[in-house]
């Protein structure tokens, strides 16, 4: 027992071990496909917020450059007006608490023939709004980049993102806008001066995971919203300086050029990724963020995973050592009564073919003889016997219903029965009568056997039998002639108590041989379901008849073509032949 | 082996078709067993192919049983091969064949 449960905890062991392989590889599948999905989704994820900050970084912009360009009519309206143009841009600055500062400022000439004119107005850090004239020899705006542009190119500009640091110390961008005559001529350019204070507020309000954030950068790689604040007065060349990673630094280049795409890199050493994408007026945002953070959900997934598959896998291990030993306990218990029951069969195979008789007659008393029992499994219920005494050869064939175990037993018990009656004076019918009688009795099985029984005078040749219910034997005469003997039927013993069998005597040639047998012969089938039959039995045993000299050669060719016919095909019935020679 | 049973008034008409060996004479035995009640039963065997010996122990059963009941059976339309078997055992003898 102590054995066995060793060896059920060594075969649970293996199989534990096979299963946390399978595990450990289902494990990694998972993880590698739910990393794949998962750094897919952060992707799709970073490009959909990517889209919704640029998005309101623009429409912000978009705001501000629509109210310069209808700041700009109005002007326009009013170009001889000095006190509305000073009244304009004041209102403009009053009334947009992120416009810092706006002009209007005049072309060389255009306004009443100045060469400088520009009311400006903006808000002091008190929140103050001044106003007054903004060019002068000082301050010749005809070349900064605010009025240039617009100016010489007709179009709106948004400028390069700058510090005022006369005024609120803040980061600006000014939005020019030209203001053209009837021909479409720019006389003078207006602008409004954008804190991008709300674009540093707006980056550091979007975090999509703990290390990510955003930037926002101008073509020149001006920050204008940075979520580091190490990096808020600085640009992106001066990160990508302090960053050897070359995924920044094509970051910084892409973003720059105007570009969109999105890029691995590594950040502080760790490994990262970056969508990035520019505005309508050459700005780009980025979202950057890190692996660890995007995938440590699936981290946490995978360690729960780990953690039940063990508690699994424990489970799993105790349940199978408790089985298996069980389980083998069984195996063991099952296999011993088997082969105690195979062994017990083997016993009684032996014994039942020890009832039957070894010593076949001496040709010299004036008859030869032969038979052989083939059973289907260890035992079965053919049976046959034989014995000369007194010049008299008694012989017979007979054959339980079924085979098996039940029928040995009825077999038994039947030849038996004859053996008793040996040496009482009573002819073929008499002897069958007798047995069919005590085997009808207490006959609840409902058990049969059909037999035929022999009485042959050697001397003149005299054959009294009696058929009960059997296969009617063959007869081959000396000018060898096969046929069918003519049987009366009467029945099976064991199944009509007191029924008058019927004898029959015919008389022998010398040179005469009889063959009998049990359906086993006649009935063995091959694997399509045809069987031997009768036909070929009769014409088989003519030509063996013919072919042969013993009856031994003739019962051992007959059951070779038996066996042939039924090649491949599991004998399903025993088999008995007795041939005899007069 | 299949065994197709029905009522009609008094009389139980059965079909038996098939083959009737080893493999399956425990369960033409079991398919026989509502047969065992009835008074009068007429078996049509125009179907049925074969019966090893197990087959025709579950025929003299119900044979018996009918009898013991006071009732009668005959089995009609059988094969000659396999009416063969039922002479040749004597069965025909006991049980009535027409």
């Amino acid at each position: 027992m102590r054995k066995s449960t060793e060896s059920s905890a060594k075969l649970s062991m293996n199989i534990v071990f096979i299963a946390a392989l399978l595990f450990v590889f289902v494990i990694g599948i998972v993880s590698y496909s739910s990393h794949r999905m998962i750094a897919m989704e952060a992707h799709r994820s970073a490009e959909n917020l990517l889209e919704g900050t640029k998005a309101t970084i623009e429409g912000n912009m978009h705001r501000v450059g629509e109210l310069a360009s209808n700041a700009a009519w109005v002007a326009a309206d009013n170009v001889r007006n000095e006190e509305y143009l000073y009244h304009l841009t004041a209102a403009i600055v009053a009334e947009n608490p992120d416009i810092v500062g706006s002009a209007v400022a005049f072309a060389p000439g255009a306004f009443d023939g100045r060469h400088f004119f520009s009311p400006y107005s903006y808000r002091d850090s008190a929140g103050v709004v001044h106003t007054k004239q903004l060019g002068n020899d000082d301050y010749d705006y005809f070349s900064m980049e605010w009025f240039a542009i617009p100016y010489k190119l007709g179009t709106p500009n948004w400028s390069e993102p700058y510090y005022d640091e006369g005024g609120g110390e803040m980061l600006m961008s000014t939005y020019s806008y030209p203001i053209k005559d009837e021909s479409g001529n720019v006389f003078a350019v207006l602008t409004a001066d954008l804190s991008l204070d709300w674009i540093h507020e707006e980056v550091n309000s979007i975090r999509p995971y703990e290390h990510s954030y955003v930037m926002v950068v101008s073509p020149k790689g001006t920050y204008l919203g940075n979520g580091r604040p190490e990096c808020r007065d600085t640009n992106i060349f001066q990160t990508t300086a302090s960053n050897t990673d070359r995924g920044f630094y094509d970051v910084a280049f892409n973003m720059t050029s105007g570009m969109k795409g999105s890029q691995l890199l590594r950040l502080d050493g760790k490994p990262a990724f970056a969508v990035y994408a520019p505005l309508f007026n050459g700005w780009s945002v980025a979202i950057i963020s890190e692996y660890r953070d995007v995938l440590s959900e699936n981290a946490s997934l995978q360690l729960w995973l780990i953690i039940f598959g063990l508690v699994i896998l424990c489970a799993f291990f105790g349940y199978m050592k408790r089985h298996i030993s069980l389980y083998v306990k069984d195996l063991k218990a099952t296999t011993a009564s088997n082969e105690r029951y195979a062994s017990e069969l083997n016993i009684a195979s032996a014994i039942q073919t020890a009832m039957l008789p070894r010593n076949f007659p001496d040709p010299s008393c004036g008859v030869s003889l032969h038979a052989m029992l083939k059973p289907a499994k260890e035992v079965g219920g053919d049976m046959y016997d034989f014995s000369v005494k007194d010049g008299i050869l008694y012989f017979m064939v007979g054959d339980v219903s079924g085979k098996g175990v039940p029928a040995s037993l009825v077999m038994s018990i039947t030849k038996q029965a004859f053996v008793l009656l040996d040496g009482l004076e009573m002819n073929a019918a008499q002897l069958v009568k007798r047995v069919s009688d005590s085997l009808s009795q207490n006959n609840d099985s409902l058990m049969f056997v059909t037999l035929f029984l022999g009485k042959l005078n050697l001397q003149t040749g005299e054959l009294q039998f009696c058929n009960a219910g059997h296969n009617p034997g063959i007869i081959v005469s000396p000018d060898g002639e096969a046929s069918f003997m003519k049987v009366e039927a009467n029945v099976a013993l064991g199944v009509w108590e007191d029924f008058q069998f019927k004898m029959q005597t015919i008389t022998l040639e010398k040179g005469t041989k009889l063959v009998l047998y049990t359906d086993g012969i006649s009935e063995a089938e091959r694997a399509d379901g045809s069987q031997f039959g009768e036909d070929r039995l009769l014409e088989t045993v003519r030509t063996l008849a013919r072919d042969c000299d013993t009856p031994e050669q003739g019962c051992e060719a007959l059951y070779s073509a038996v066996k042939e016919f039924a090649t491949g095909n599991d004998q399903n019935d025993d088999i008995t032949i007795m041939t005899i020679k007069y | 082996m299949t065994l197709d049973i029905k009522k009609e008034g008094e009389k139980t008409l059965a079909t038996l078709s098939g083959r009737i060996d080893t493999t399956n004479a425990a369960q033409f035995q079991e398919a026989i067993a509502p047969l065992m009640q009835e008074k009068d039963i007429e078996i049509d065997c125009s179907a049925m192919e074969y019966t090893s010996s197990q087959g025709l122990r579950v025929f003299l059963m119900l044979q018996k049983a009918v009898s013991a009941a006071g009732g009668k059976m005959v089995l009609r339309n059988m094969q000659p091969q396999v009416k063969e078997v039922f002479d040749i055992t004597g069965f025909s003898n006991i049980i009535k064949i027409a």
